[in-house]
This record gives structure tokens, sequence and C-alpha cells, in this order.
């Protein structure tokens, strides 16, 4: 058994300069507050044995990565941590040195042996393993509790509870490892690429489906143009392909085609060209073809004459219409001549009748001038005055009124009728004449038009049309010419056409047979598919991806086991003692002793734990936060006396135990390590006063406290040593 | 298989129905094991193992025989127990499945009985222990077998391949 | 590491495919000490990575074909 008997830290995380701690007491107390360096004394011990086994992800434990080892003010110097060990052969000492600035820098390990004799690196750490016959792990669910692995219990959630547990005994890497497995969904990407498969094949099949039915569709229509299941062949198709060929030769011949070229596909795949070449070459020799290239000029011709001939007819319309509209006219009112006539005469009249009311007016002027003035003479004998002579007038102005009223007045208004009338019809009769010209210009235009037309005729029949030639008969004469001809082409055609028609019907008997034949070869290729060097290379990699699931499954089956065997052999042998400690610490009112047990997580494969009471009982709903610290120091005192004569080490280091444990409950720990501490020295690191005072007072083995105090960047903690 | 097979043999599954489909698939199974030259066949309908097939050259297996549109077959415990009484008398044990779908195939997987469970399996389990060549083998036989049959079994059912299945035992015995 | 030890125990101990089984737990055990549970989840997923390329690959050329 090998006893911690000093430890020298230097740089390590709260370390700066060297500090030295010697135990040489069955209880050694580290105290101060948090974060004064207690806990990383402990862990130097850890890491002067375990190196880089203790840092990182590989630990299971997550506060361990990107933990720090050196401490984070330093710029320069090593971090040395040397930890002396006494055993029945002597003292060995052992030291591990790493460069501060460096951070991947190498680490330097040395072991001194009782002899004096010093090893280096591997050789070093390879006596390391054999000597104390340790990995991390057993060191710290038998040797060390971490504060951490207390700290992690404490948790209601039955998963991170589990977690928990399964590093408090050791077995976080398993965990680790079937998380990192899980984390791979490797049964999702082969999901995936079985759906992907299985997309394909249905595609395959949809496209099957449809080119059947399509199949049988073109067959159905085969039969009902006469061809029979045995003649929808290749050899069908290409006989029939000659048969369209010497029928459009012939046709070519009849048509007096000088420039036909034979074309018969030699194989299936030429048949979709031969649809085209069928098609263009009747086009072609149709289009050229005499009787109906002269067709076409003849119903060219008549339609050009229809159209002339409505024309012409239009404008003969129009003419005589604007000759009737004129005649009409004349006849009511007269020609230019005889309106121009009635103009001036009107004309005449109303000058006289202007020089009539010229004078009526001079006249009528001085009278009512003569009757103003009158009326506007105050006295009464001024009134019966003449107003120009002066001399006696009686009555004058009444004699005035009279004769105004009477008579120039009726003759004014009378002569301004007649003059308003002789004006009014001066107006009519040059409206008459303006529309008179109006008329004329329209027959004008109209005679302009039909001679047009005569000219069209004369050029449309090609030939000239005299005077005394009537052009309609001419028109009419010629359309009947052309209707005659066209009908004997008409007739000619017809036969020719037939032959067409039969090529036309050929061809689409050969396109329905051609188009099952493209279908049950396209049905093919795809029936093919599943027998393609392809499609086993797609088999090959599904098969592939099945194996590695199905060989990941049984690793994850074999971790799985292997961890419940080695958590159900672990509390086997620290089943009594868990018992012990936690009725002993906890004293729980009602939970009568505890048994542990482990199960599988189907779903995950992860350990499972339970708790039961000696009653039957589960306690999980009932234990508190105090009763979970005390599980967890006593798996660890459990596991620890369960080493027994294995036990390579004689020391246990507790850190920061009393988490969340109540007085009573403390002193019930200080009990359990004082029967512990009879057999195994005990490194304890607090910043509990009263679990402190509590050890310092029932503990009856000799004790001796570092305290820490005044932390600081540039010097590390200060401890100072009492007994 | 092809597509005419499979046609045929939906011909049949609609005809018959699914569970009288099942047994005739697993006499054409034991017809094409005939075929590709396996002589002492025993095909049971009822307790034991489904199909016992040993060939000249001392391979014998012993078939649970499963056919299914879906992407599972289901096991029993009886299932189970059957293939492991067999493995006494040196039989392989494989589970052999027929989903009926347009280009699937016969799978026959060697799994191991300690890997079994009764329940429903997904046949992306039994892909990592297929045994390939007796796949390669059987299927284009079992084709044939179809094609040759598929009249005979739409107008006779179960029967016509039991008197099929007879007259190959007794050929085997002579 | 023990539990290596164990696991492999069982591996060698199983009806089939031993070899290629402790070759994966290998590998699966030298990307833990590497990376952790993270190293194991990014190798598995490089070797099915590396299968269903393959997969793709032949399935493209099949919807070509198709």
């Amino acid at each position: 058994m090998f006893q911690l008997a000093r430890l020298k830290v230097s740089g390590f995380r709260g370390f700066v300069g060297e500090q030295e701690f010697v135990f040489d007491n069955p209880v050694v107390l580290l105290f101060g507050e948090n974060h004064q360096g207690k806990s990383s004394t402990l862990n130097a011990v850890e890491w002067c044995l375990f190196g880089d086994d203790c840092v990182g992800k590989k630990t299971g434990i997550r506060e361990r990565v990107g933990w720090e080892i050196a401490n984070r003010y330093m710029t320069q110097g090593d971090v040395v941590v040397t930890a002396e060990f006494d055993s029945p052969d002597g003292t060995y000492s052992v030291t591990r040195e790493q460069s501060v600035a460096r951070k991947r820098a190498e680490q330097k390990v040395t072991v001194t042996l009782p002899n004096k004799t010093r090893l280096h690196g591997d050789e070093a750490e390879g006596l390391i393993h054999k000597l104390f016959g340790y990995s991390f792990q057993d060191f710290m669910t038998t040797v060390y509790q971490h504060q951490e692995a207390i700290r992690a219990i404490l948790t209601q959630e039955p998963r991170d509870r589990n977690d928990a547990i399964d590093r408090l005994l050791g077995l976080s890497p398993y965990r680790e490892i079937l998380n990192g497995i899980t984390g791979a969904k490797l049964e999702g990407t082969l999901g995936v690429m079985g759906s992907k498969r299985e997309d394909f094949r249905r595609r395959c099949e949809q496209a099957i489906r449809t080119l059947s039915n399509l199949i049988n569709g073109e067959k159905a229509k085969a039969i009902s143009e006469g061809i029979t299941e045995g003649e929808m062949t290749e050899q069908s198709a290409l006989r029939r392909s000659k048969d369209i060929t010497e029928a459009v030769g012939s046709l070519a011949r009849e048509l007096g085609s000088t420039d036909f070229q034979v074309k018969v596909p030699a194989s299936f795949g030429e048949i979709a060209d031969f649809h085209e070449w069928v098609e263009t070459q009747t086009d072609r020799l149709w289009k050229q073809a005499p009787d109906v290239l002269k067709q076409q000029a003849l119903a060219t011709e008549q339609a050009k004459l229809v159209r002339i001939k409505g024309d012409y007819e239009g404008a003969m319309a129009d003419e005589a219409a604007k000759q009737t509209d004129r005649d009409d006219f004349v006849r009511k009112f007269g020609d230019e001549v005889t309106l121009a006539k009635a103009a001036v005469a009107t004309k005449h009249s109303i000058v006289q009748l202007e020089d009539q009311m010229r004078k009526t007016n001079a006249k009528a002027s001085l009278v009512r001038e003569a009757i103003q003035y009158l009326k506007g003479i105050a006295r009464e004998a001024d009134k019966s005055r003449c107003p120009l002579c002066g001399a006696d007038a009686p009555d004058l102005l009444s004699h005035l009124d009279a004769e105004w009223k009477e008579q120039i007045k009726g003759e004014v208004q009378g002569l301004e009728q007649q003059k308003a009338e002789c004006g009014a019809k001066l107006k009519e009769t040059e409206v008459l004449v303006e529309e008179f010209k109006t008329l004329e210009r329209k027959l004008r235009i109209c005679v302009a038009r039909r001679e047009t037309g005569v000219s069209q005729v004369a050029a449309a029949l090609g030939r000239k049309i005299e005077k005394e030639d009537d052009p309609l008969a001419l028109l009419r004469m010629r359309l009947q010419k052309i209707e005659s001809e066209l009908e004997l082409t008409r007739q000619a055609i017809g036969k020719k056409r037939e032959k067409i028609s039969d090529i036309y019907n050929q061809r689409r008997r050969l396109r329905i047979i051609h188009e099952i034949l493209s279908h049950e070869q396209k049905r093919g290729a795809i029936e093919r598919i599943w027998k393609s060097s392809e499609f086993t290379g797609l088999e090959q990699a599904l098969d592939e991806a099945s194996q590695l699931v199905e060989d990941m499954k049984a690793i994850r089956s074999a971790l799985a086991e292997a961890s419940r065997e080695e958590a159900e052999a672990k509390i086997q042998a620290a089943g009594a003692a868990l018992d012990k400690y936690f009725c002993c610490i906890a004293k729980h009112p009602a939970i009568p002793g505890l048994m542990m047990e482990v199960t599988e997580d189907r779903r995950s494969g992860l350990n499972s734990y339970g708790f039961k009471s000696k009653d039957g009982s589960d306690p999980t709903p009932i234990l508190s936060q105090g009763d979970l610290n005390c599980l967890a120091l006593s798996l660890f005192l459990g596991l620890s006396e369960a080493t027994g004569e294995s036990q390579r080490f004689s020391f246990l280091m507790l850190d920061d135990p009393t988490q969340s444990l109540g007085s009573e409950m403390k002193r019930d720990l200080v009990k359990a390590l004082e029967d512990i501490a009879s057999c195994r020295r005990l490194i304890i690191a607090t910043p509990d006063t009263e679990f402190k005072d509590s050890l310092m007072t029932n503990i009856t083995k000799s004790k001796v406290v570092y305290n820490f105090d005044g932390w600081t960047e540039g010097s590390g903690p200060e401890v100072t040593r009492a007994n | 298989m092809d597509t005419t097979t499979f046609q045929r043999l939906a011909q049949i599954r609609d005809k018959f129905g699914p569970g009288i489909f099942g047994k005739i698939a697993q006499k054409l199974l034991a017809l094409a094991f005939y075929e590709s030259g396996f002589t002492h066949i025993v095909e049971r309908g009822v307790q034991g193992v489904d199909i016992d097939a040993a060939s000249t050259d001392a391979v014998k297996y012993a078939l649970e025989v499963k056919t299914t549109e879906g992407e599972s077959v289901p096991i029993s415990e009886e299932n189970v127990d059957a293939l492991k009484d067999r493995v006494k008398d040196g039989y392989t044990p494989l589970v052999a499945v027929l989903r009926m779908q347009m280009f699937e195939d016969w799978i026959f997987a060697a799994i191991p009985l300690s890997r079994l469970q009764a329940g429903s399996l997904p046949l992306s389990r039994l892909r990592p222990y297929r045994v390939s060549a007796l796949e390669t083998s059987i299927s284009p036989t079992f084709e044939r077998v179809v094609n040759e049959h598929s009249g005979g079994v739409l107008t006779g059912g179960e029967n016509y391949l039991r008197q099929i299945l007879a007259q190959k035992r007794v050929e085997g015995i002579h | 590491m023990a539990h290596s030890e164990k696991v492999l125990g069982k591996i060698n101990a199983m009806e089939q495919r031993c070899d290629e089984r402790r070759t994966l737990w290998q590998a699966v055990t030298e990307s833990f000490v590497k990376e952790g549970a993270d190293g194991i989840t990014m190798e598995l997923a490089k070797e099915m990575g590396a299968i269903q390329d393959r997969f793709d690959t032949a399935l493209g050329k099949l919807d070509a074909m198709l």
C-alpha cells in the first residue's frame, strides 16, 4: 500500500510559487473559503499520477473538458508537481512537469525509486501504471471523491442522476462512448437510404404501370385497325415501312416527279425518322403535282375576277344612284343656271327695298325726333308750334303721334319685313346652289370609279374594252370557263387523293405498331435496371450501411452489457457498505436501509439506477439534497471499502463532502470518518467551519490543518500549517 | 422478380387473399428449391419450421417463410422456437421473406437466433444477414416455377401445388 | 483501458463478424481517446457518409437510366 507522504506544487492551476504539503498525520485538513486552492491541491496529486488521462473529453467528465493545468496568470516557468509515496519498500517520488507558456507542451515525468534510481518518460509512466495499478477512473471512484461528483448527483432529473452515479462508479467512459455512437444517428441515415430506394422503386413501378397502360391502349387501337397480336413485331413494322415506301414511289411516278429518292428503314430505330420522311415526301409531291398547281392557279384567278366583278358592279350602282339624285334635284329646284338667275333677282329686290326704306326712314326719323322734342317742352303753348320754322301748329304733337302710329311705323315695319323675307330667300337659293355642286361632284367621282373598274376588267382579262363592250358580261363568261376547268381538275385530283389517304392510313398503322414496340422497349429497359450493375452497386451500399448499423448495434449491446455488469459488480461489492454508510450518515427516518440496483434503459442502452428501501419501497421521491449527498458519499466510501486488500493507496481524499448536509448529518459523517481514519489517512478539503470544528473535536486521531487564505493572481494562495 | 412474375403472383393474391397467398407462395418456394437442386424438401403447413431443404452437398436450411406488402414481418415465439429446434439437427436457420411489391425478390437471411425476437421484424434488419448465393440461385428458379404453375394455381389453388410437390417427392425418392 | 478490454471480450464471444466488429471497436476507442464522444460521432458519421456517397452516386445513375 502506498501512503501519500508529501506534495510539492508549483505553477499548477491556482498555485504560482512552490508550495509544500506534508501528510504526516492521520487526518489532514485543507481549510479555507472557496477559490483558495484547496481542490487544486487534491487535483495536483491526481495530475501527477495520471497526467493527460485526467484531462479532456476522454475522461467522460464534462468539467474536465478544457480543464486548465497551468496557472493562467503565469507567462513563463513550468508547472511542477512532485508527490512522494511511502511504501514498505521505501519512498517513491513522482514528478510531472509541463511548460506554463506552451499549452500543448510535452509533459516530463520522472519517477525516483527508493534506491534513488530515476526513470523518465515512457519508462516512468509505465512504472506508475505497474506500481499503483490504478486507472484514473479507479482512483476517482475509490480514492479521491471530487466535489463535482457530489454536485452532479444533487439533481432530481433521473437521467442526470444516472449520469452522475455512472461517474461515481467510474463508468463514465461507457456512457460517453454510447452517447457518441448514438450521436452518429446511423439508423436515421440508413432509414433515409432505405426511403430513397423505396422511392426509386415506386417511380419505376409507376413508370411500368404507365407504359403498360399505354401499350394496352395502343394494342386496342391496333386491333380496331385490324392489326393482329402477331403483327405487333419489329419485322412487321419493317415490312410495312417497305410497303409504304413503294406506295410513295408509285404516287411520285403518277405525279410525274423526277427527283424522288427511295428510303427504307433498315432497323427499328430508324422508323421514327421514317414517319417524318413519309410525311415530308407526300407533302412535297402533292404540293408539286401539276393538277394541284393548276387548281391553285385557277382558284386564284377566280377569286380575283370575282372581286373585280363585285367592285365594278358596286361602282355602277353608285353612279346610277348619284345620277338619280342629281336629276331629282334639278327637277325640283332647277339646275345651276336657274338658281343663279333666281339669286340675282332676289338681290335686285333687296336693293329696291332698301332704297324705299331709306326714304321712309328719313321721314320717320324726322317725325320721331319732333315728337320727342315736343314731348320734352314744358310749356303747353310751345307744343303747338313747329319746331323747325316756329309757325303755329295746333295739336301738333297729337297729330304727329297719330301720323307715326297709323302710317309711318307700319310702313317702316312692312318694308323691313319684306327685306328680311328677301334675305332669307337669297340664303336658301345659295344653299341650293352649293347642294347642286356637291351632287355634281359626287357623280363625277362615281363615274371615275366605274371607269377604273373597266380598266381593271381589261387588265384581268388581258384585252381592250371598247365603249360598246359590256365588261360585266365579259367577266361572267371568263368565270364560267374557270369553273368548268376547276371541275375537271377536282376529278383528277380526287383519284390521286385516295392514294395519299391510303398512304396515310398505312402510316398510321405503322405508327401504332411503332408506339407499342417503343413502349415495350422502354418497359424492358426499366425492368433491366433491376438487373444492372448500378443497381447491384446500390444494393451493396445499402447492405454495407445495414451491416454497419447492425455491427454498431452489437457493439452498443456489448457496451451496455459491460457497463451494467461492472455496475452490478461494484454495487454488489459495495452494497453492504453503501447501506451501512447511508444509514449512518443520512439516518432518514423513513428509509430503514438502502439497496441499489441497476437495469438497462431500453431506449438508450445506458444504465438506469434504482433504489429500494429495505421495506421494498422506492425512497427516491423522498430523498432530499442532503440525502443525495449522503448517497454519493456512501457510494464512494462503500466502493473504497469494497476494494479491501486490493486497494493500492492507503489514503482517501474528500473534496467538500458536506454540500447540502445539515448539522446532524455532518456529525454523523464525522463519526463514519472516525472509523475510516483508523485504517486510512484522510485528506479533507472543506470551506465548512462547522464541519471542520466537528472533525477537530470528534476525530480522535491526530490532525493537522492547512489554512488557505488570501489568494492573489501574483502569488497564489497563502497557506499556513496549524497543528 | 420481373414484372410478369409479379403480375402473376398479384393475380393469385387478389384471387385467394393474403392469408392463402402466403401458403401458396411457400409451396411455390418449396418447388423452387426442388428446381434448384435441393433434394430433400419438407414443406409444412402447421407445426414446426415452414420448409426444410437439404442439398446433395450437405447444405441444410430450415426456413421460416413470410410474405408481406409492407416493410416488416411478424415473428412469433413459435417461429423462433421452431428454428432453434432445427439447429440441433444441423440446419442453418433462415428467415425467408417475399415482399410483394414490383421489383422485389425473396430475401433469405441467416439472422442469429440470439438477435431474433418475437415481434415486428423490419426487413432492413435482414439485410446484413442475407445469403446472397442462395438468393442468386433461387430467384430465377422461383420465376420459372411461378410462370409454369400460375395457371394451375389460379384454377386449383393450394391443392394443385400439393399434388405437384407430392409428385416431386416421389421423383426424388426414385 | 479496462472498459475497452471488457467490451472487446464480449465482441470476441460473438457468433458472427468478430473481426469486423473488433476493427470497428478499435476505431471507436481511438476516436474516443483523441476527441471523446464527439470524435466517435464524427468517425462513424464519416464512415456512414462514405457509404451514403456511393449509394447516392449509384442512385443518380439509376435515376438517369429511368
